[in-house]
């Protein structure tokens, strides 16, 4: 293109989503391929049925609005909106899946599509973020944030990190021999053990002094005999986040670098402390050993720059919550074990069950309290006192960590959740059998529900109980669906306002009302429908698709908006936590850019379309 | 077809002068080529017309003393401004450029060392005029530098282009709102009247760009969904 359009056509094009994604060059050569036509208030956009006459649209300056086939609005857009991608699809042949109106004078680029694909070519890896697929768009989304800016060391990768000198001994080798060879010859606290090829053992310094010299064991030995047997390994392109998570889990502190049954190096704490975030992993650790609730309070601030950590480094949502729901876990195990210490040991059998999003493990920086007490059923009323004295207590330790009271009351200190399991039992089957419209709010929280100290089984006979009740009555998944769909996803963002389905404005989006808990809900009706024992949304998703209840589409479909949302909704809450305000669920629009518009229109579509595919298979007669 | 009583209208005239003209003189293939083609008639729709926008950016506004220094253009299908047919060029010239020019326009004497040779870039614009109907906001410096060039270059007389003018269309509109003479006519600023994006250079295809966009907008203002009879356009008042 001629010189002097550059800086008009080319600088406009390179600020919209996805071109700005693009390499310069790439930028200029689709800026010279544009048409631009002008709509009067009114006039509508002819979608050329022909393949050479199909285009992706940018609004320059005006507004316009999609409505369906049926009259139904389904977006507005403003200056720098894109539409058309649904019909790049070459499956699409002349069918209209939408009408689109000028509803100002609208001065419009026309992308041709026959000349993108050609440009594309040259350029595979942008491809994507032009697919006619709202998922897949989704998907280049969310791999786009991926690799933004500073990502810090919990997403590299554990290959980037660890150590290369690692020693590598056979089984029969003896201890001493062992210990000379990551002493001299490998400089190395680890060793790995093989025996015919295949990875069977590790051993640290640590096991050398703690198993070896503590208990005066004879060096001259086989190393297998005090080796840690069948070591937890990770792979070198594993993340850095999942090595650590793998360590907090199991308490280890060396992880063998492992691919195809060949040791590549070691990754072991120091490599991660190194790192000062790395340090705040080891949170966990340090609320382990706490001594007083005052002390765990004290670790609050940690917590929150692990949240900050995570959200910057772009993890994914799934894995930010898992993250969180560990430290919860761990403050209410630290805490427990407290309260008994102050209050005496506990006079019977009982489980501690935490519910809502902390037992779906999607715990995040604003989640409250929800948990409950399971007592066996011979448990004593006196019994039951001291349960309401240490719920008493943990509840206000947890709420003095951070962690809000719930503002429900669903917490063990409320007397009706400190209950013994035949309770339980019965609170769970009058649920099922009447699930009034009005009362599915309040249970709703008890659906997931985790053991995290006690008795598991106290617990897990609770989870069945629901699904055999589930299973057995035709009334709940319907009151749930009917009751879940009463609010809708708006259709998107529009000047800076939430554009409603009805088409009224509001000026916050709550993300939380009109976003997540939608997808939270559908996943609970999928996966009680299906039998699923896990209470994670994605994991309900994923399991509903696996016994036939979701098309794959539709699964991709739906995990990617899960994973856009929460990810908008993390940085929205990131972005709170830094200016110093409380962080929150209502984001006003105008932090949005052409990229969070976008993409939350197709998330906020494939919301709607679960919502009314879920709507036919559940509550038909 | 237009109605027998439209034979004096100004299209018809324009028509009837330019088959003459392509009569009289033995045209260069470039310019036979641009005026080869019919003129529309009167009841034709403007808007399923195919237009060439054009702006020349020059050292000065008369023609017979000052010279062309650039040349930008593209043409407009079916509504569609078409950025891949888009051309511009500077034009070669040993003449010194005036300061007070080059301010405006950001060409200074360097840069049109390396430019096309004044011929090359006419003959080119000539063939890229075929079968279109000429656009330009203020077009009588146009069609005044072009009409010199004809004179200087083959002796010939002013030729019968067909313009249309987005600042007579303009100026019909605001004087049908009682406010003439007085008002802000340039480009820029009747672009923003329109609700058209500022563009932050300037130069003779950027120009060319705005006045195409400025025509769209005008012919839906002046015809809403209505079929934009050519006829009732106000044109270049210069022929």
């Amino acid at each position: 293109m001629p010189q002097t359009l550059i800086p008009n056509i080319h600088h406009f094009i390179g600020q919209v989503d996805p071109f700005d994604k693009l390499p310069d060059e790439l930028q200029r050569q689709i800026a010279c391929a544009i048409k631009i036509t002008y709509l009067g208030k009114g006039e509508q956009v002819h979608f050329g049925g022909a393949v050479d006459a199909r285009y992706l649209y940018v609004i320059r300056t005006g507004s316009m609005e999609q409505r369906n086939p049926d009259g139904g609005l389904r977006a507005k857009l403003g200056p720098e909106d894109i539409f058309g991608f649904t019909f790049l699809d070459p499956g699409k042949e002349d069918h209209q899946d939408y009408i689109a109106t000028a509803i100002e004078n609208t001065l419009l680029y026309l992308v041709p599509h026959e000349e993108l694909q050609r440009l594309l070519e040259q350029y595979p890896k942008f491809s994507e973020h032009f697919a006619a697929n709202a998922q897949v768009r989704l998907h280049s989304a969310l791999d786009v944030q991926w690799s933004d800016g500073e990502k810090g060391v919990f997403v590299k990768k554990v290959a980037e990190v660890a150590s290369k000198r690692v020693a590598v001994v056979d089984a029969d080798t003896s201890i001493q021999q062992t210990a000379d060879e990551m002493r001299r010859i490998c400089r190395t606290s680890c060793a790995v053990i093989k025996q015919d090829g295949v990875i069977v053992g590790l051993v640290t310094d640590r096991d050398m002094t703690k198993r070896v010299v503590a208990q005066g064991i004879d060096i001259q030995l086989p190393i297998s005999s005090i080796m840690t047997v069948e070591p937890l390994t990770i792979g070198p392109d594993d993340l850095v986040l999942q090595a650590s998570v793998v360590m907090m889990q199991h308490n280890v502190r060396s992880l063998p670098v492992v691919e195809d049954n060949e040791v590549l190096g070691i990754l072991t704490t120091t490599h991660l402390v190194k790192n000062n975030r790395m340090q705040a992993m080891f949170l966990i650790e340090r609320i382990k050993y706490s001594e007083t609730a005052q002390e765990l309070a004290q670790l609050a601030p940690e917590r929150q720059a692990i949240f900050e950590a995570l959200v910057e480094g772009g993890v994914s949502a799934e894995v930010i919550g898992h993250v969180m729901t560990m430290i919860m876990d761990a403050y209410s195990r630290r805490l427990l074990q407290m309260a008994e210490r102050k209050l005496g040991p506990a006079p019977c059998e009982f489980a501690w069950m935490v519910a809502g999003s902390h037992a779906r493990n999607e715990v995040h920086l604003l989640s409250d309290q929800d948990c409950a007490i399971v007592l066996p059923d011979d448990a004593s009323e006196s019994d039951r006192q001291y349960f309401l004295h240490l719920a008493h207590w943990v509840c206000n330790g947890l709420a003095a960590c951070g962690y809000p009271l719930c503002p429900g009351k669903f917490m063990a200190a409320n007397p009706k959740w400190c209950q013994p399991k035949q309770v339980w039992l019965a609170y769970y089957s009058k649920w099922v059998a009447s699930p009034e419209y009005d009362k599915l709010l309040n249970i709703s929280v008890f659906l997931e529900t985790r053991c995290i100290y006690g008795n598991e089984a106290l617990v897990s006979v609770l989870h069945q109980h629901l699904l055999d009740e589930i299973a057995a009555s035709s009334r709940f998944l319907p009151s749930l669906v009917r009751d879940s769909v009463t609010v809708n996803p708006p259709l998107g963002i529009f000047n800076y306002l939430v554009l409603e389905k009805g088409g009224a404005h509001s000026n916050t989006l709550n993300i939380k009302k009109y976003a997540i808990t939608l997808l939270v809900d559908l996943a609970r009706i999928y996966g009680l429908s299906a039998q699923c024992h896990q209470d994670g949304t994605e994991a309900r998703f994923r399991f509903a698709h696996e016994q036939g209840l979701l098309s794959e589409e539709m699964l991709k479909n739906v995990l990617g908006a899960y994973g856009f949302i929460s990810q908008v909704r993390f940085k929205h809450q990131l972005t709170a936590l830094k200016a110093g305000k409380t962080a929150d669920n209502h984001i006003t629009p105008d932090q949005f850019g052409s990229f969070e518009r976008k993409h939350l229109k197709d998330a906020f579509r494939i919301i709607n379309d679960l919502q009314e595919v879920a709507k036919i298979r559940f509550t038909k007669d | 077809m237009a109605p027998p009583w439209q034979y004096f209208h100004p299209l018809r005239r324009l028509a009837r002068r330019r088959q003459q003209y392509c009569r009289q003189h033995d045209l260069p293939p470039a310019l036979a080529a641009a005026l080869s083609q019919p003129i529309p008639d009167v009841c034709d729709d403007a808007k399923a017309l195919d237009f060439l926008a054009l702006d020349l950016e020059t050292t000065g506004l008369d023609p017979s003393q000052d010279h062309i220094i650039s040349l930008g253009y593209l043409p407009v299908a079916q509504g569609n401004i078409c950025l891949s047919q888009a051309h511009e060029c500077l034009v070669q010239s040993a003449e010194a450029v005036k300061p007070e020019t080059a301010v405006i326009n950001h060409i200074v004497p360097e840069m049109l060392v390396t430019g096309t040779p004044l011929d090359e870039a006419m003959d080119a614009l000539f063939f890229a005029m075929a079968g279109k109907v000429l656009v330009a906001h203020g077009a009588q410096l146009e069609q005044g530098f072009i009409n010199q060039y004809l004179a200087r270059q083959y002796g010939l007389p002013a030729a019968p282009w067909c313009w249309l003018d987005t600042l007579a269309i303009e100026k019909s509109l605001t004087v049908y709102q009682g406010q003439h003479k007085h008002g802000d006519f340039r480009l820029a600023s009747v672009r923003q009247r329109h609700c058209l994006p500022e563009y932050a250079s300037h130069g003779a295809l950027i120009d060319a760009l705005a006045a195409a966009e400025l025509l769209l907008a005008l012919l839906h203002t002046l015809f809403h969904d209505r079929p934009a009879k050519i006829g009732q356009l106000p044109r270049a008042q210069c022929d």
